[in-house]
């Protein structure tokens, strides 16, 4: 790891450490979504954010009779710690639970209150067979397996598209994944799309 | 009344005597040597016969043969076990690249019916059927497990033993039928440039993208034979939709891609003409005439080196590389007929 790694990182804590002076749990938005493994296998996200990072930018339009119109041009600019769980179901093959954790960023146009964003996450699946699994014993007698499946790292990268409405204390956001995954004896990539509402009462 | 009465419960007590044959469908995973195998079993299981089928590939899957006119029937009669081979299909688990070899796959079938005989009785009677790259594994099992003490008989379907003869008979016949077609001025744009191709193969050294080219150029030319048939009256349709499927996502297709180079390479290095004649099991050989994929020279070469008087081979006139789907009905009388003969 270079030093330039290491100094990001250490970025990253000094502003959550900062952040944290003022952190109280019940200011943590909550986001509750479908998520569909290929889009396809249902399944349901929920999880949480922590806002490290804000910063608004204020501009001038370039054309005057926009500026006259809609005044400055503001944009706040977020960076979130995100952690998730969540499962989907794959008919005929496996129940994914999955947990992960994630850095989002997240810009917004706050006249329309528009969002875009980027979220990479890192986490961890479990793949847990939909039926029963059986093994024959070294004697060759039958085995019924206990809570049998396999584990995954995944890996995702995710454009976010969203908007904020109901005073900016909710979000509905959409966000297709790029997944990159173990299964079997190899890394695979894979794609998830999810579609929810984030709740954050607190927000001002 | 009292005859009435009698009557009524003697037929009561004589249905409650007749056994059902109820079809079964059960699916689960077996799990040997790090993968959980997926595995449906369908049909008469009371009949006390079982087809474990092997499927096609490698990177194919159960599932596309789990429907039609001679699944229902083989099902009506038997019970069909389906077998998602080991880096096929919706078979998962964790294991390394180093066990996704065709030995492995073999253990894993011959571990699969000891444990069918296990599941449903040690007097059921078994035989191992192979489609195409399925043909592959089940003469690699047949010879290098004792699975034979197992199985009643072996149904190779088109399948392939051996990839380089496979190869030179390809070549052989895109030449042979391809000239023919030339004469009879059918399709000749499409024949030309295959025979041009071919012409210049050299059958001592066939490189992968010739591989690639007469895998491609034999499901078209099959397609260009107007002599081959789709004659399939099954009722049912395929047991999956894309949104309950098995082995439908991206993860799963590439993943199964990824094993099929792998297992491609182990096939190409395992040839089993050599040593067919350790199978002595009763075998069938069922193969589509105009199947370009596995020529029916193959078919023969296997017909004429297992070491078995119980042996039949059939060449279905108007079927290519699946004279299940071809022509279902004549396919399945074979198959019904064979294994009724040996079960």
């Amino acid at each position: 790891m270079t030093h330039r790694n290491i100094f990001l990182i250490l970025l990253v804590f000094i502003a959550c450490g900062s952040k944290a002076q003022n952190f109280s749990f019940k200011e943590l938005p909550i986001s509750v979504g479908f998520y569909g493994e290929n889009g396809i296998h249902p399944g349901i996200k929920i999880g949480t954010s922590y806002n490290f990072y804000s910063r608004e930018k204020s501009k001038n339009y370039r054309l005057n009779s926009r500026q006259t119109k809609f005044g400055n041009k503001l944009k706040l600019k977020e960076l979130f710690l995100d952690y998730n769980l969540g499962l989907y179901s794959f008919p005929n093959n496996h129940t994914g639970y999955f947990t992960n954790v994630g850095v989002t960023f997240l810009r917004t146009k706050l006249r329309k209150n528009f969002q875009l964003g980027l979220s990479f996450e890192m986490g961890y699946l479990r793949r847990a067979n939909k039926f029963e699994t059986y093994e024959l014993t070294s004697d060759g007698q039958i085995s019924t397996v206990g809570f049998a499946g396999n584990n995954a790292m995944v890996l995702a990268l995710s454009p976010i598209f969203a908007k904020e409405f109901a005073n900016n204390k909710m979000r509905i956001f959409g966000k297709p994944s790029f997944q990159f995954l173990t299964y079997t004896h190899t890394w695979q990539p894979n794609a998830s799309l999810e579609i929810g509402l984030v709740f954050n009462i607190h927000r001002n | 009344m009292k005859i009435i009465n009698l009557s009524i419960i003697i037929l009561v007590l004589l249905s409650a005597c007749t056994k059902i044959n109820e079809p079964t469908s059960e699916r689960f995973y077996f799990r040997n040597d790090g993968a959980d195998l997926a595995v449906q079993v369908d049909g008469n299981v009371d009949s006390k016969t079982f087809i474990l089928l092997l499927h096609g590939g490698p990177g194919g899957g159960s599932a596309a043969y789990n429907s039609g006119y001679y699944a229902e029937k083989l099902e009506e009669n038997y019970a069909m076990v389906y077998l998602d081979q080991r880096g096929n299909g919706a078979s998962q688990g964790n294991y390394s690249a180093a066990d996704l070899t065709l030995e492995q796959n073999s253990k894993d079938v011959y571990a699969l019916t000891l444990f069918l005989k296990q599941k449903y009785g040690n007097d059921i009677s078994l035989f191992l059927m192979g489609h195409s790259w399925g043909g592959m594994t089940s003469s690699h099992a047949l010879i290098h497990t004792p699975i034979q003490n197992e199985l009643k008989g072996w149904l190779d379907i088109d399948g392939a033993h051996d990839f380089n003869l496979n190869d030179i008979e390809a070549i052989n016949m895109f030449l042979e039928i391809g000239n023919q077609q030339i004469a009879l001025n059918k399709n000749v744009d499409f024949w030309q440039p295959i025979v041009d191709e071919v012409s210049l193969m050299d059958i001592n050294n066939i490189t992968s993208e010739n591989q690639g080219y007469l895998n491609s150029k034999a499901f078209e030319a099959e397609e260009m034979m107007e002599e081959v048939t789709y004659d399939d009256p099954g009722t049912e349709g395929p047991p999956y939709g894309i949104l309950d499927s098995p082995d439908i996502s991206i993860n799963v297709a590439l993943s199964n891609g990824a094993g099929n180079p792998i297992l491609n390479e182990d096939s190409q290095n395992n040839p089993q003409t050599s040593r067919l004649n350790e199978i002595t099991i009763p075998c069938l050989f069922a193969w589509g005439k105009y199947d370009f994929v596995v020529p029916p020279a193959i078919g023969y070469s296997a017909y004429s080196l297992v070491n078995t008087p119980a042996k039949e081979i059939h060449i279905f006139d108007h079927s290519g590389h699946s004279p299940m789907s071809n022509e279902a009905v004549l396919f399945t009388e074979k198959l019904i007929a064979f294994i009724e003969l040996y079960k």
